[in-house]
């Protein structure tokens, strides 16, 4: 049984849409779209990050349009983005060229280059702080102005802002498990079906954009036991890539086009049955989200494996995470399903009728 | 200048500071808009560590304009979607390829402004590496 179309309650719909907009703008505090940018950074990050788009002023008029929802400002990111040429691809961007301003390992103390905490909430207390209540924004401003004649203040300017890798000093050692280098043209999946079994590009590519609590429960539900990681992490950076692509006017040149902020994140994991060394797992993701960077860096580990766990299940892992496929569907369960549903009814009735008369008759 | 310098310093310009530049030079030459200010995506191809694979990390919301001044092609594309900032940028881009009186001045200013660029990102790794980790081991033993 299909779906048939259904007509009426467009008059129902206008006024939905209308109290959409008087939900939005409830309370009489209008809501800046450069504050939102500014100031809802890491929301900001997350949805660019499910997006698989990089602007920072639209995520925050998704956001703003869509009164804070994550699927929703997805959603509308994506779609605006489906209307966009696309006439450019940059040139191969290193993470090993980032400007850090966050870094740090869990496997070494000593790293060349050294760790930077950079702006992390690893370290603050959960309290609630009322004094943000009455916060005013000439003493924010004052306090930043501080922040920076301090900083202004120190002697000496860092020789660099890139560091050498930590998993680099492993493999001149030896320790890490010996990968066979692919250099393959990258699988654009926003272009073409996923193949199944997926090439590593299009692995990468479908955990960084996939919905950040659908990578975290997963690579969480591996770390406990339904998968075989445990990860240390290598290193985690932070930091900005310029981006650039091929200039046209002149053969050979660069043209710069704007930089972006990643978090990066190489995993140090268990030797695999019959390998020698240290597992690895990569993970790189839009903006700061560590949890996110490092919960693909599993995932990305636990898609080699060939064992029998839902997290190395390439399917299942790689098909349920977009956070539009994934919430628009569950969100379609919502739409009319008159007919299927009264088509199940009627079945039910028949067979109870049957069940009444003694004569079974769905048998 | 270097192609990839000079870019550099236009997208890490304000506006205001590009359209000071660029707007006398518009008004003093006629200047040939090949493609109009537009929006564009720049998807990212990025080198993961591991197999060293290539990858598509996503896209970048940007804009592109394309000019010509004095017959030479001037060329911009920015992240973000300013499009007075592009066209003014794709201005001084050719600029730069003319022996337009005007562009000694102009290079003269950008590379003050990279001055100030650079002193803006130095005070950026200052900023962080204050959050530097001076680790020091405890004097605890354990067994």
């Amino acid at each position: 049984m299909g779906y048939v179309a259904v007509t009426g309650g467009q008059e129902a719909i206008e006024a939905s849409i209308e109290l959409l907009k008087e939900y939005r703008s409830e309370g009489g505090t209008p809501l800046d779209i450069g504050a939102v940018r500014d100031r809802m950074g890491l929301l900001i990050d997350r949805i660019m990050s499910e997006a698989g788009l990089y602007a920072p002023d639209y995520a925050a008029l998704a956001l703003k349009q869509c009164e804070g929802s994550p699927e929703e400002a997805v959603f509308l990111l994506r779609a605006y983005r489906s209307t966009l040429p696309r006439n450019y691809t940059s040139r191969t961007v290193k993470g090993d060229d980032m400007h850090i301003r966050r870094r740090i390992s869990a496997a070494f103390k000593d790293i060349p280059g050294g760790q930077m905490l950079g702006p992390t909430y690893d370290y603050v207390h959960r309290l609630l702080n009322f004094d943000l209540q009455n916060e005013q924004e000439e003493d924010l401003q004052s306090w930043r102005k501080e922040f920076d004649e301090k900083a202004h203040a120190l002697e000496e300017t860092p020789k660099t802002d890139t560091a050498p890798r930590v998993l680099d000093l492993l493999r001149a050692e030896g320790l890490v498990e010996d990968i066979e280098e692919d250099t393959s043209e990258p699988v654009d999946v926003t272009m073409e079906n996923l193949p199944l079994p997926a090439p590593r590009s299009a692995i990468l590519q479908t955990l960084t954009r996939a919905d950040t609590g659908f990578v975290s429960g997963l690579a969480y539900s591996d770390i406990r036991g339904f998968g075989m990681s445990h990860p240390t992490i290598g290193e985690l950076r932070y930091g900005s890539l310029e981006i650039e692509v091929d200039y046209p006017l002149e053969e050979g040149e660069a043209w710069y086009v704007g930089d972006i902020f990643v978090t990066e994140v190489e995993s140090l994991m268990g030797t695999k049955a019959g390998k020698e060394g240290i597992g690895l797992g990569y993970g790189c993701v839009f903006g700061r989200n560590d949890t996110k960077a490092i919960a693909m860096s599993v995932l990305d580990r636990a898609l080699t494996l060939d064992i029998d766990s839902p997290t190395s299940d390439m399917e299942f892992v790689l098909l349920h995470g977009d956070c539009l496929e994934m919430n628009g569907f569950i969100s379609h369960l919502k739409l009319p399903h008159y007919v299927t549903f009264q088509s199940k009814l009627d079945s039910l009735r028949a067979r109870k009728r049957s069940l009444e008369h003694g004569n079974d008759q769905t048998k | 200048m270097e192609i990839k310098r000079l870019s550099r310093i236009l997208g890490r310009c304000s506006k205001e500071t590009i359209e000071k530049l660029a707007q006398p030079i518009m008004k003093k030459y006629p200047v040939h808009i090949i493609r109009k200010p537009m929006k564009t995506l720049v998807m990212v191809r990025m080198k993961e560590t591991i197999a060293k694979a290539d990858f598509y990390l996503g896209e970048i919301l940007a804009c592109e304009a394309l000019v010509e001044l004095q017959g030479q092609k001037g060329f911009a594309l920015m992240a973000g979607d300013i499009m007075d900032k592009v066209l003014g940028a794709a201005v001084l881009d050719a600029v730069c390829k003319t022996d337009l009186p005007e562009k000694a001045q102009v290079e003269a200013a950008l590379l003050e402004e990279e001055k100030k660029q650079q002193a803006q990102h130095e005070e950026e790794m200052k900023k962080h590496a204050q959050s530097s980790v001076q680790f020091q081991t405890l004097d605890v033993e354990y067994k």
